[in-house]
Parts: structure tokens; C-alpha cells; sequence
């Protein structure tokens, strides 16, 4: 006997499927392949045409090589011709075209053989009414998948006991209709179709990525709950972006993007609640799994408020693993990020870091941007307060440094000028730079609540002094590399000693001014050839950078110690070019003794 | 209470089959008329088929496989595109706008009238109102359909510059002019504009194509005033009009270039035979004089 709730589950499904059954009848009748015929003409070749053909300065030699054509063609540009003789100037015609035709053809050409077999022509006549790479055409097979799954979903819902829960694809259908349980379809359905195609469409995401990573299933009841409530609350969103899209190609472009933000959510989230579901399926005073809602959409969002930057492109598959998991940790971490104003935040910051690091996309390839945006939520986290005040993105000391920092490396040399060191920094050179940079300034907090107004100004200037003596001094045996490396060790100098932004003897912080002395006498032209082979050596350029940088932190750091390095990096690089070996041990010693110390 | 797993089997069978009974009956109730216009959208296609089948030469063959079932021989498109429209007069407007449907109809129906028209003139006009009353109902950017309504004035100009060129009267050079003229009431800009349209998709082919037609009709139809002589036309005016018609014919060349160039770039996706970029360029090349090697096949 058939249950009454069966017999509601068919005629509700009999008629979704007469609906869909219709929709599809009605859209592959207007895909329909038409036949489109051509206008008429006409298949004889005309005198017209012939005498065209002879008056062309390259076909003129027919008319001296065909016997009897060239009266024949005199006398149709003259007075015409008669009828016997038109067929015999048309047969003429077809003849020299047919020689001409073989001369720019690899195979030869006979009259009368220019047709193909009848199917030869059918991708000339036949058009369906989209092309296949047009993204506006109707996805009629995943619309039908979709259907499917609906369905599914109601006799799961309809019929009890119908799905084993504890098995994986049960928790994720499970969670499924646990979520749309909440949601009100017959209201949305009165509006638009929105949120059902996007729902089919994040269950068989949620069932592929499930099936992508089996450690992510438990017997616990908590991947069940993560899908559920990062379905739910990444549709009802989605779909009402979905609405305010103003093309079909934004709207399709916005759900694909949902799909896979929501598959990387469930794969990085689903470890984490596993691990801790206590944490990320609920937050303290806030509704349950708010967390992983406020991570999803911020990232959805992304794509609608970034109009430089190709996100799909930049944040792939894996890019999205890395931000999603960083963003999750450090919500997870810090609650009160998750606001309701959506400039602020988690949203505010995850857009910011996007747009930020979009102004650099010739320096950071898509490979490094999401490495990137990992470095500053976990440091933004790790510091909240110092470096992210009043969550405003647009004070957040780590996203503005970091600006500054791409802007000047990404900067290009000028044309025509006379500096000698015209490299560019490549990815890997700019993450080394970046890298200390965030960590330097993280690792510091005092420093950065004292210099809060200032810092990012004094860091750029900095680097932007010891990369001008670096353009200025080197020459093509610095690597970008090595350059990258001297930043670097300019950045963790300042980070160590603030004094290193003063200006103690030339218009330039300090740093700059320790790395111009190390550099002019490394980089020295009239150095000999075996003196520069011990100094131009990638190790021997970050040591002596290194030894003078180290030492100039111990001392007075004034006008005083810079000369006394000068005059020690003088001697110690003398003796290399009189012909003696390279000894840092004895030029750490030196600066030791030489470089007067605070008392 | 929950069921066992055999009686759940037995009731979702029983449960799957209502359902699809429940799909079957609605969805035979209320289809009619979009039947109606598919067996429209098959005739006009055979019709069509015969046509292209007589440009390209291939009458035996299409006949052989199948493909044109019947009608006289030698066989005429026209009683393929006159059923089609009778197709259509039997469709229910109100039925089928409900479904979306109507400017599917409308289209096929302005494409079957110009069709008609090489027999019954008066259905050229009948086939610009019908373009314009199914513009209101494509609105879809980008599809066939409107980039065929688009193109329409196009193909119905060069339509009629046939019938100039082939007409049983010496036309009048204005009518040529008119129909060669740039401007929005000429043959070539309604091509364009749809070509713009169609951007880079596989019917920018077929607008190609049917621009060549329109220029070796204008070719042909000056070519009246030389063959047989005519009077009128001799001596420096003769050697202005061989001059109009190179300039058509330089036109042309550029054209079979960027169709040929179209072709390439499709060729993949369209799955077109290396052999055919011969066939084309020479076919189009010999009806305006054209050396073939005047213009290089793409690679």
C-alpha cells in the first residue's frame, strides 16, 4: 500500500517535472538548428565577371597564352560580343581561372570539381540559436540536474527514515534538507527561480567535495550541520545578489563563483569544526555558525566589489583554500570581526586586502596573491588591536604598509635615466620583502602604537632610500634576488633600531646611508677583476651589508659611527683589491673596535 | 512510523510511476502549439536545404541521403516556405507568446516570406513587418534570432538585387544604386550591423556569405548594361561601369578574406574540413574575376 505522504511526493514531483518538461520543450524549440539559406545567385560564371578577371595586371599573361582570347577580350570591353563568341571568351574564362585556381592551390583544380560532399557544408548553414560560447545561452542540462536533486530532496524530506545519515553522501543530503527545511521556497518561487538552481547546484558541489576529501567524514553530527548552515546561508545571500546582477553573464559569473567558494568552505571549515566544533559552529551570543556564513559571503563579495581584478583568475581552487582558511582562523580567532556594517570587519578587510594587493597584480602573480592575503589576516589577528583599530580596513597599518611596500618595488626605472641597477624585483623577491615587512612590523607592537601616525610613511621612505642607493650603486652583477635580500635586512634594521630612519649625515635615513658605503666600495669600478670576484659574490654582498647594518644598531648610530664605517669599509675592501682574500671575520672586528659606542 | 526496505522499494515504484503519469498528462495538454511550430521550424529547414543544396551543387546528393523527401523535380524551395507559413497561420499567438515562444515564430515566419518573395515580390514587404514585429519579441542580444533580424533588410536587398540581375527587363541603374547604396536603406550596412552582433560567433559566417551574394548580384546586375551591348554603354561610359564593378569586385575580395579568416578561427569549434577553404575562396573568387591567389588561404 502507498503511504499518503508518497502519493503528496508524486504529484508534487509529477508536476516539477511537467514544468521542467515544458521549460526544456520550449527553450530546445527556440535552440532549434535552423537552416539558413543564402540569398539567390547565380551559378554561371558572366562576361562581366571574365573581363574583371583579364584586366587584372597579374592575369594579363591568359590573355597572350590562350589562343584566340585576347580579340576575343578587346571586343567585350569594346563594342561586346556576340552570342558564339561570349560562350567562347566564358569558356575561356573558366579555363584560366581553373589554371589559376591549381597555381595557388596544392592540389590541382578541375572544372566542374568544386563542390565538397554534401555534409561538407552543413557548419555553414545550420546555426542553433546560441553559440557554443555564449555565456548567455540557457545551461538546460544543469537546470535538469538541478531538478533532479530537487526532487531528491523532497522524498528525502517527504519520506522518512529514506537516507542512512551516518554514511557521507547521507550527512551532506541530510544537511541539505535540514537547511531547506528553513527556507521559505514557495516565497521565493512567487519572485524568481534563483535560490533553487543555486541550491541543486551546491548539493552536488557539497557531494563532490565530500567525496574529495573522505577525512573530512565523521560519525558526529557536525559536517551534517557545517553544510547545512554554509548552504543556507551562502544562497539566501547569493541569490539576492544573484537578483541585483544587472546581466545574465554577472548572474552566472556570481553563482559560479558561490559554487566554488562554498566548495573551498566546506573542505578548509570542515577540518576546523571537526577538530574544534564548538568554536566554528557557534559563536558566543551570535547565531549559530555565523562564522563560516560571515567568511563565505565576505568572499563571495569580493567578486561584486572588485572591479580591477580578475578574482576568478587571481583566487583559483587553491588560492581560495588559503584565504578561506586564514580568514576562518583568524574570525574563529577574534569574533568581534564579524560585524554587521559590511565596509568593516572580516568583509571590510577581505575586500581591502583584495583591492590593495589588485593595484600590484604585475608584481603579484596569482600564485602569490592569496599567499599574501594569508600573511595579513593571520598577522591581523595575531594583533588586533594595534593593527587593525576600529576594524576600519582603511586604517589597518599591515594593509597600508604592505601598499606602499609593493608600490615601491613594482615601481619601473625611469627611462633614460642614469641609474645603473635597472632590474626588476620578480614574485618570489617581492614575498621575501613582503614577508619581513608584516613580520617585522607585527612582531613590534609597541613600535607600531608609538609610530602609529608615521610608520608607514618612515618604512616606505626607508626602503625606498636604500632601494635608490641600490639602483644607484649596483650594477648587473646584483642580482634582484640579492637586492631583495639587502631590503630585507634594511627592514629588520629598522624594525631592531628606530634610529636607522634618522638622517645623520646626507639626506637619507640611516639605513640608506649604511648601505651607500658598504655599496660605493663593493660596486667600485676601478676595482680589479680578481677584488670583485670575492666581493660581487651573492654571500659576500648580504655579509657585508649584514656586518655593517649589525654593527652601525650597536653603536651611536650618528654622523660620527657612519664615517668610522666608511673608513673601516674603506681599508677592509683596500686590502682585498691590493690582492688579499676577503676576511668578514676581521671586518666584524674592525667596526667593532672603530665604531664608537653609547656610553 | 517508517517504512521497511522492501515496501519502501515497492511504493516508490508504484510512487515514480504516478509522478511521470502526473508529467506525461500535463505536459500533453498543453503543448500543441509548440509542436505546431517545430514541424514549422523542419519544413522551412528542408526548404532551406534545397536551396543551399542548389547553390552548392549538390541537388543528387542531398536527394540520395535522404535529406529532401519530395516535392516536383526539378524540386522548388518555394512549396517548402509556402507550407511553412501555413504551418505557422495555423499556431495560436496568444498559446504561444504565454510560452516565449513568439518571436521564434515571428522569425520564422519573416525568413519564410523573404524566401517567398523571389516568387511573389509583395512578400519581401510582408517579411520586413514581420522582422519588425518579432524584433519586439527578441530581445535576447547575441542569439541567431536577432542577429538574423538584424540582418534581414540585408538579405532581402540582395534578394532583390538578384531579381534585378536576372530579371526579364533591363533594370534601372538607380534601382542598383539604391540597393548598393552605404546608408541605412542599403544592402550592406544591415549586414554589418549584425556581423557586429553576432560577435565572432559561428553565424558571422553565414552574414559573410551573404554579403558576397549581395555583392556578385551587384556585379552581375552592372554586367546587364555590357551583356548584351547596350547602347547606352559604350565607350568611356562602358569603361566607368567595368570601373563600378571592380570596385564592387575589390570590395568582395576583402570580404572573402575576413570570411575566410572567420572560417579559420572557427574551424575547430565548427569542425570545417581543410579542403572546404579552397572551395569557398575559389567559388566566390570566380564570380567577381578574382585570382585565386590574390587571396592567401588564412592559416
Amino acid at each position: 500500500m502507498i503511504s499518503p505522504e508518497l502519493v503528496v511526493f508524486a504529484i508534487k514531483a509529477g508536476v516539477k517535472l511537467a514544468e521542467e518538461a515544458r521549460y526544456q520543450f520550449v527553450q530546445r524549440t527556440k535552440d532549434r538548428e535552423l537552416v539558413l539559406p543564402l540569398p539567390d545567385i547565380e551559378h554561371e560564371p558572366t562576361v562581366i565577371a571574365a573581363i574583371l578577371f583579364f584586366e587584372e595586371p597579374t592575369s594579363e599573361k591568359y590573355l597572350t597564352e590562350f589562343e584566340g582570347l585576347k580579340p576575343l577580350h578587346d571586343k567585350a570591353t569594346g563594342m561586346g560580343l556576340e552570342a558564339e563568341e561570349k560562350a567562347r571568351y566564358l569558356n575561356l574564362y573558366k579555363e584560366a581561372f581553373t589554371v589559376s585556381a591549381t597555381a595557388a592551390s596544392n592540389t590541382p583544380v578541375e572544372l566542374g570539381s568544386l563542390s565538397l560532399p554534401s555534409d561538407a557544408y552543413d557548419a555553414l548553414v545550420r546555426f542553433k540559436q546560441w553559440g557554443m560560447s555564449d555565456p548567455n545561452r540557457p545551461k538546460l542540462e544543469r537546470r535538469l540536474i538541478g531538478l533532479v536533486v530537487e526532487i531528491g530532496i523532497d522524498y528525502v524530506a517527504s519520506i522518512p527514515g529514506t537516507i542512512n545519515t551516518s554514511g557521507r553522501y547521507g550527512q551532506v543530503i541530510s544537511g541539505f534538507v535540514q537547511a531547506i527545511n528553513d527556507i521559505d521556497f514557495q516565497a521565493l518561487a512567487e519572485t524568481d527561480r534563483p535560490l533553487e538552481q543555486l541550491f541543486g547546484r551546491l548539493v552536488i558541489a557539497a557531494l563532490e567535495t565530500v567525496g574529495e576529501h573522505p577525512d573530512l567524514v565523521t560519525s558526529d553530527k557536525n559536517l551534517k550541520e557545517l553544510i547545512g548552515i554554509a548552504a543556507k546561508g551562502l544562497s539566501l545571500d547569493v541569490s539576492e545578489k544573484v537578483k541585483e546582477a544587472s546581466t545574465t553573464s554577472a548572474k552566472a559569473n556570481l553563482e559560479d563563483w558561490a559554487e566554488l567558494v562554498f566548495r573551498s568552505l566546506i573542505s578548509s571549515a570542515g577540518r576546523k569544526v571537526l577538530s574544534e566544533p564548538a568554536k566554528f559552529l557557534g559563536v558566543e551570543e551570535e547565531p549559530q555558525g555565523k562564522l563560516i556564513t560571515n567568511v563565505g559571503n565576505a568572499v563571495v563579495d569580493l567578486l561584486i566589489k572588485n572591479n580591477e581584478l580578475d578574482i576568478k583568475r587571481v583566487f583559483g581552487r587553491e588560492g581560495l583554500n588559503t584565504l578561506i582558511d586564514a580568514a576562518l582562523e583568524t574570525v574563529a580567532e577574534h569574533p568581534e570581526l564579524i560585524t554587521d556594517d559590511k565596509d568593516k570587519g572580516i568583509n571590510g578587510l577581505v575586500a581591502s586586502i583584495a583591492k590593495e594587493l589588485a593595484k600590484h597584480e604585475d608584481l603579484l602573480t596569482p600564485d602569490v596573491l592569496p599567499e599574501v592575503s594569508r600573511m595579513l589576516l593571520e598577522q591581523t589577528g595575531k594583533h588586533l588591536d594595534e593593527i587593525f583599530p576600529g576594524l576600519d580596513p582603511d586604517q589597518h597599518l599591515l594593509l597600508t604598509a604592505t601598499g606602499k611596500t609593493l608600490e615601491l618595488l613594482g615601481r619601473p626605472v625611469p627611462t633614460g635615466s642614469n641609474l645603473k641597477w635597472k632590474l626588476s624585483f620578480s614574485k618570489d623577491d617581492a614575498l621575501v620583502v613582503l614577508e619581513t615587512v608584516i613580520d617585522e612590523m607585527a612582531a613590534n607592537p609597541a613600535w607600531l602604537v608609538e609610530a602609529a601616525e608615521d610608520i608607514d610613511k618612515n618604512l616606505a621612505a626607508a626602503l625606498d632610500a636604500a632601494l635608490g642607493v641600490i639602483r644607484k650603486r649596483g650594477n648587473k652583477r646584483l642580482s634582484s634576488e640579492i637586492a631583495a635580500q639587502v631590503l630585507t635586512a634594511s627592514v629588520k634594521a629598522v624594525a631592531l633600531r628606530q634610529e636607522f630612519l634618522n638622517e645623520v649625515a646626507d639626506a637619507k635615513p640611516l639605513v640608506a646611508s649604511v648601505i651607500d658605503v658598504v655599496f660605493s666600495q663593493l660596486f667600485k669600478a676601478s676595482l680589479p677583476t680578481e677584488a670583485q670576484w670575492q666581493l660581487l659574490r651573492d654571500d659576500a654582498i648580504t655579509a657585508a651589508v649584514g656586518i655593517s647594518l649589525d654593527r652601525m644598531a650597536s653603536s651611536t648610530m650618528d654622523a660620527d659611527a657612519l664615517a668610522q664605517l666608511k673608513k673601516e669599509a674603506k681599508k677592509q675592501f683596500k686590502l682585498v683589491a691590493d690582492g688579499g682574500r676577503v676576511d668578514w671575520e676581521a671586518f666584524d672586528n674592525s667596526l667593532a673596535n672603530a665604531l664608537p659606542q653609547p656610553v | 512510523m517508517t517504512m521497511n526496505k522492501a515496501d519502501r522499494r515497492f511504493s516508490s515504484t508504484h510512487a515514480v510511476r504516478f509522478a511521470l503519469l502526473i508529467a506525461v498528462a500535463l505536459l500533453a495538454s498543453g503543448c500543441q502549439d509548440i509542436r505546431t511550430l517545430r514541424e514549422a521550424q523542419e519544413v522551412f529547414n528542408k526548404g532551406a536545404t534545397l536551396d543551399n543544396a542548389h547553390l552548392h551543387g549538390q541537388i543528387a546528393s542531398r536527394y540520395s541521403s535522404g535529406e529532401l523527401d519530395r516535392g516536383p523535380f526539378p524540386p522548388s524551395p518555394k512549396l517548402y516556405y509556402a507550407e511553412t507559413l501555413e504551418i505557422l497561420a495555423e499556431i495560436d499567438d496568444e498559446a504561444i507568446t504565454q510560452d516565449g515562444l513568439m518571436g521564434s515564430k515571428l522569425v520564422l515566419q519573416a525568413l519564410a516570406q523573404w524566401k517567398m518573395g523571389e516568387y511573389e515580390p509583395d512578400q519581401y514587404e510582408e517579411a520586413l513587418k514581420s522582422r519588425t514585429q518579432a524584433l519586439e519579441y527578441v530581445k535576447e542580444i547575441d542569439t541567431r534570432d536577432r542577429i538574423m533580424m538584424l540582418a534581414l533588410p540585408g538579405l532581402v536587398r540582395a534578394d532583390e538585387m538578384h531579381d534585378l540581375a536576372t530579371g526579364e527587363e533591363l533594370p534601372k541603374m538607380s534601382d542598383i544604386n539604391d540597393l548598393a547604396s552605404t546608408g541605412s536603406n542599403g544592402a550592406v550596412k544591415p549586414f554589418s550591423d549584425a556581423i557586429l552582433a553576432a560577435k565572432k560567433q559561428p553565424i558571422e559566417i553565414y552574414l559573410r556569405r551573404g554579403i558576397l551574394a549581395f555583392h556578385a548580384n551587384h556585379v552581375q546586375a552592372l554586367g546587364r548594361f555590357i551583356d548584351p551591348p547596350h547602347p547606352d554603354y559604350q565607350g568611356d561610359k562602358k569603361l566607368e561601369l567595368i570601373q563600378s564593378a571592380k570596385a564592387v569586385k575589390d570590395n568582395a575580395q576583402t570580404q572573402i578574406t575576413e570570411l575566410l579568416k572567420a572560417m579559420r578561427a572557427m574551424q575547430e569549434s565548427l569542425s570545417l574540413r581543410e579542403a572546404l577553404f579552397e572551395v569557398e575562396r575559389n567559388f566566390w573568387a570566380m564570380k567577381f574575376g578574382i585570382e585565386p591567389g590574390n587571396i592567401p588561404i588564412p592559416q
